[in-house]
């Protein structure tokens, strides 16, 4: 992927990204209200539990003791997502239209896999603080913490070397 | 040379000291934050921005130099000088806007400033160097004794430039102090740019000659000039040993001086081609290595003012001794893993090197840990004890632990001296001590009672208040007939009758009864009437005495010990008159008693038929009139002697006291209990043998009497035992003694006395308060012990005692096992009595104080009532309450809303700064295996 090539789409890229992460700052757990709606869906429907909305506090889960608001977004994951999907269209494509047009694009299918990550790296955490006996003193943010880094890196290395390699099957063709 | 110039060093010199700069950074940001107004806000976030952009530009840069296979251009040595050097300088000119004065010290890192431009130098003498290696493409057609010259006269030209010919060209003329600035960096730039081009050619041409002779010059340069430098630093040969001060940092440590001739001797033992020999040999310099560069990150911030102490001291050489150093170590362990790469497997020289460079690293950290273990278990000891275990402190270790967080203390003095070491103390207060501090107060308790004496002098408050008097009390209640209680306001009017100018100050004890708390506070402010903000004590008093010292208007209560409020307002102008007032939620009638004048709150014709009211089977609230209703028992004293066993004690002088006092009573032997109280109370039951017992005791750290009567105490409400102890205090120096304030808070578990008793050398009780300065002596008695009549209360199958009056008490459950004040209605009686339960359980188990004061805060907010733990302050502006809101927030994190149980989890992503560095790793690693299977293909 040659930079000269790609200075505008990448400084579109960066700027957007860097955008979303200022704009996200003042924002509420209120504001996100419909933001949080599907993975909040997607958990009750892995965990078979019902959550309640607490104003301005997020989705509580009374059967976990657990609350779902502005840090659980998965905005991170979201935009990380982006970033390696549109490196790998990048890198694939010369395209300038494509690559500019890709971007909002991949956005919208990065908040899809978002929503299933997110629901995931959740639910695995519940599977594993209630099958597993932690010793004493391992803080369960930690483990919490953990799980999340596990998850999150499964599943950015799977769609980058996924798609990478579909990409190049396809690339192999067309040439 | 041309190594040099490629890319990756500009990562290593310019990204990574940028990132570790934004880690140190940040840390103070998370530390300080809450004390940060918007203004200086505006300046952290500019300034993020601008050094953000930098790392990205630089980062960026690196990518294309990569992708393209390009060296490192000398345009962007230029550029970094020319556009890092005025940024330094405009972010040092700005830098009270990111740490404003009003941020205390010991709130930051160590000479952050001198640090933080420390991060900046990497850069900028890689900078001079590949500006260097452009210019010298050829050194061996070029002079190193021109080039010498010119470096040594730049010095010598601006000494005569700036201390003989300016002062006598511009007599009485003002030049812009930035226009000295500019022009002594320039010339150290170009000092630098000409020192290092002289070195380069030196060692191209003469490469031969160096390694020759090469004792002749590492001997001077790797041992003697390092040991001066820190002779140099630490003051001069006096403060090998004793020192705690040093210009760069306090290395007065005989184990500086170790370390540096050791590796000098690493360093200049000769590189022999003998396996076994070079694995040691090289084994040695990485442990070492940690160390010289340890020294070179502390010297980097001031090599800019190299040139400026060379021409004032002559010695500014000696700063450039760890670069050298560094320099020198690096070319040594290159040259040994040269060597043993052909003779070792590259696998375990690896484990070498890792192994190596992490010994003193880990070192480190691991006496830091033990510090930290130590400090806790002797913290917990003395301030949240569980009275019935025993503790284990290593006092050897305390006593060097005590004495590093003093010296860290100081830390922050000043850039020239300081008592703190330079990274190393911001390492030891993160590690150690959470970035909190240990006020000097407990300190001071702390070497008192550990080793039986302090030096630590502890500043007095000068309190100014002799004028300033109660001028008019009303009081106003009205009953709440639904839940029972009176709400109660009362309004006071001061008056100062001084005309001085200063500003004087209303200081007051209130004697809160028994079941009435605070639940309100207004200050009139000018014509305004602003109202109490309720915060944590700690934050409100230092706010408090902050505001105090500028002379504004604040007013505060809070809880002394016991049901003792301080109440203090201030300042007062000559004869003026302020109004303010508090608001009260009591069960029964009171009279509340302010500076002498006595006002009657409630309506006493009213009865309260209510009985005792017990909440969750852990506290309850008996009313004056249930009182009268409980049995009433009569308990025998029995004499329980404390004997000072600390360093300082007289056991003879005390067992003379002893025998003399049970040969005038002895009906009182039968009974009478011993506690021999050093650092740690032994308790036995008096028996024949007690003179040899006490001999065999042995004498250590302070007289800790406050833990010697609170053990007795707490084992005594816990058993529900019907004796009551007559304390009797055996000491040659009473003064010594290690007691609180008072014993107020402990009241409820002797309702039989408020007194305990020091033992004279004529075996005479003297009289002391244990609810008021229990230093002071009360009276002097002969020993009559009377049974003393209490009434009963059974908690289920306990008792509890209560003192034999008509007024209300509170009574805790002995069998509780601590309880979450919950569903707390604000400025609700119930919630009152909630909270006062939840204090009186950590009083009695003050090991429970870490683990639920967040929840006994939160109780305290939630409900608006005034607690130990809280404060009513009154601020005059808008950003202290800001900065009050924003602790009170801090405090508040975490619990997202009162009503959700304190402990529910959020479900937060994992932290970006975790996620980014690992996925940027597999990237790299894939990026790699991709490179390496496109090779084998071709």
């Amino acid at each position: 992927m040659a930079i000269k090539n790609n200075i505008l789409p990448v400084l579109i890229g960066t700027v957007v990204v860097i955008g979303i992460k200022i704009l996200y700052i003042p924002i509420t757990t209120e504001q996100l209200h419909y933001w949080l709606l599907p993975i909040n869906k997607l958990l009750e429907l892995f965990t078979g539990a019902s959550s309640e909305w607490v104003s301005e506090k997020g989705y509580y889960y009374g059967a976990f003791d657990i609350l779902i608001e502005k840090s659980c977004s998965g905005v991170n994951y979201w935009l990380m997502c982006t970033v390696v999907l549109y490196f790998l269209i990048l890198k694939h494509y010369s395209s300038y239209i494509v690559k500019c047009l890709a971007f909002p694009i991949l956005l919208l299918v990065s908040y899809m896999m978002t929503i299933l990550v997110n629901a995931t790296r959740i639910y695995s955490y519940l599977l594993v603080i209630n099958g597993i006996n932690f010793p004493q003193g391992l803080n369960s943010h930690v483990v919490h913490e953990a799980i999340g880094v596990i998850v999150y890196l499964f599943f950015l290395i799977l769609i980058y070397l996924t798609t990478n390699t579909l990409l190049n099957k396809t690339y192999a063709k067309n040439s | 040379m041309q190594k040099i110039l490629k890319p990756y060093w500009i990562i290593l010199v310019n990204i990574l000291p940028m990132l570790f700069m934004f880690l140190i950074m940040f840390w103070n940001y998370e530390i300080i934050k809450s004390l940060l107004k918007d203004e200086n806000l505006i300046y952290w976030r500019n300034y993020t921005l601008i050094f953000g952009g930098l790392t990205l530009v630089n980062i960026g840069y690196v990518v294309y130099l990569f992708l393209k296979q390009k060296r490192v251009h000398a345009i962007y040595g230029v550029l970094v000088l020319l556009s890092y050097i005025p940024l330094i300088y405009l972010c040092l000119e700005d830098f009270y806007h990111l740490i404003p004065f009003s941020i205390p010290d010991w709130l930051i890192t160590d000479n952050l400033e001198f640090s933080f431009f420390g991060f900046f130098m990497p850069a900028i003498a890689y900078s001079v160097l590949v500006l260097v290696a452009y210019t010298t493409t050829n050194a061996k057609e070029n002079k190193a004794w021109v080039n010498f010259v010119i470096a040594v006269s730049i010095p010598v030209c601006c000494y005569l430039l700036y201390m003989i010919l300016l002062p006598q060209l511009l007599k009485g003329l003002h030049i812009n102090s930035h226009v000295y600035t500019v022009s002594i960096i320039t010339f150290t730039l170009l000092f630098l740019f000409f020192l290092l081009r002289a070195i380069y050619i030196l060692v191209v041409k003469k490469a031969e000659v160096w390694r020759k002779y090469q004792l002749l010059w590492k001997i001077p340069g790797a041992i003697l000039l390092p040991l001066a430098a820190l002779l140099l630093n630490n003051g001069g040969p006096d403060f090998i040993l004793s020192g705690n001060m040093g210009v760069l940092g306090n290395f007065g440590s005989i184990w500086f001086y170790i370390l540096t001739l050791l590796n000098g001797v690493f360093i200049c033992l000769s590189n022999l081609n003998h396996k076994v020999y070079r694995i040691l040999l090289f084994l040695g310099r990485a442990i070492l290595f940690p160390f010289v560069f340890y020294f070179f990150i502390v010297v980097l911030p001031l090599l800019p003012f190299a040139l400026i102490l060379i021409i004032v001291f002559g010695l500014g050489f000696l700063l450039l001794t760890p670069i050298f150093l560094l320099f020198l170590s690096i070319r040594e362990l290159i040259d040994d893993y040269k060597f043993l790469k052909n003779e070792i497997p590259l696998n375990f020289l690896r484990a070498i090197v890792i192994i190596g460079l992490l010994v003193l690293p880990f070192s480190i950290t691991f006496q830091y840990y033990q510090d930290k273990q130590n400090l806790t278990a002797a913290l917990n000891y003395v301030y949240t004890p569980d009275y019935s275990s025993e503790y284990r402190v290593n006092e050897k270790a305390l006593k060097n632990t005590l004495e590093v967080v003093a010296l860290n203390k100081e830390g922050r003095s000043d850039f020239i001296e300081t008592s703190g070491k330079p990274y190393l103390s911001a390492y030891y207060n993160w590690l150690v001590l959470d970035n909190l501090t240990i006020s000097d107060a407990k300190l001071q308790t702390l070497e008192k009672v550990f080793f039986g004496a302090s030096e630590i002098r502890l500043r007095q408050e000068n309190i100014r208040n002799d004028d300033v008097v109660l001028t008019e009390i009303k009081g106003n209640s009205v009953y709440n007939e639904a839940e029972g209680y009176y709400t109660s306001t009362v309004d006071l009017e001061l008056t100062n009758e001084s005309t001085d100018f200063w500003g004087k100050e209303y200081t007051t004890t209130i004697e809160l009864p028994e079941g009435a708390w605070i639940s309100d506070y207004y200050l009139y402010v000018g014509d305004t009437k602003e109202p109490g903000i309720l915060t944590e004590k700690r934050t409100a008093m230092w706010v408090f005495s902050n505001i105090r010292n500028e002379n504004r208007d604040p007013g505060i209560l809070y809880y002394l010990s016991g049901n003792k409020v301080a109440f203090r307002v201030f300042p007062f102008g000559s004869e003026e008159v302020r109004k303010t007032g508090l608001e009260l939620i009591h069960k029964e009638p009171i009279t509340l008693t302010i500076d002498g004048q006595n006002l009657k709150l409630g309506d006493s014709s009213r009865v309260v038929s209510e009985g005792a009211r017990t909440l969750n089977n852990d506290v309850s609230y008996v009313s004056s009139e249930q009182k009268l209703l409980l049995p009433k028992e009569k308990h025998n004293p029995y004499i329980h002697f404390l004997v000072d066993m600390s360093v300082s004690g007289n056991r003879e002088h005390n067992i003379a006291k002893i025998k003399k006092f049970l040969n005038a009573h002895p009906e009182l032997k039968e009974t009478a209990k011993i506690s021999y109280v050093s650092n740690e109370v032994t308790t036995k039951l008096i028996d024949d043998n007690w003179v040899n017992d006490m001999r065999s005791q042995p004498k250590k750290g302070g007289y800790f009497l406050e833990r010697a009567i609170k053990r007795e105490l707490y084992e005594r409400y816990l058993s529900g035992a019907p004796d009551y102890p007559l304390f009797v205090s055996v000491t040659d120096d009473f003064q010594n003694a290690i007691v609180p304030n008072d014993f107020s808070d402990w009241q409820f578990a002797l309702p039989e006395i408020n007194s305990f008793y020091e033992l004279d050398t004529n075996g005479l009780l003297l009289e002391h308060s244990l609810v008021a300065s229990p230093f002071a002596t009360v009276d002097s008695v002969l020993v009559e012990p009377m049974p003393k009549t209490v009434r009963a209360y059974r908690f289920n199958n306990k008792k509890v005692y209560l003192p034999n009056d008509n007024v209300s008490s509170i009574v805790l459950n002995p069998d509780s096992k601590g309880f979450v004040a919950n569903e707390l209605l604000p400025k609700h009686w119930n919630s009152g009595l909630k909270l006062h339960g939840q204090w009186r359980y950590q009083v009695l188990h003050p090991e429970s104080m870490n683990d639920n004061w967040v929840a006994m805060l939160k109780g305290s907010f939630s409900s608006k009532i005034m607690t130990p733990l809280t404060s009513y302050l009154v601020v005059e502006n808008e950003s202290q309450k800001a900065m009050l809101k924003r602790k009170y927030e801090q405090v508040l994190k975490g619990n997202y809303n009162f009503d959700l149980d304190d402990d529910s989890q959020r479900m937060s992503e994992p932290e970006l700064i975790i996620i980014i560095p690992l996925l940027l790793l597999f990237f790299g690693y894939h990026y790699l295996q991709s490179r390496r299977k496109e090779k084998f293909n071709q």
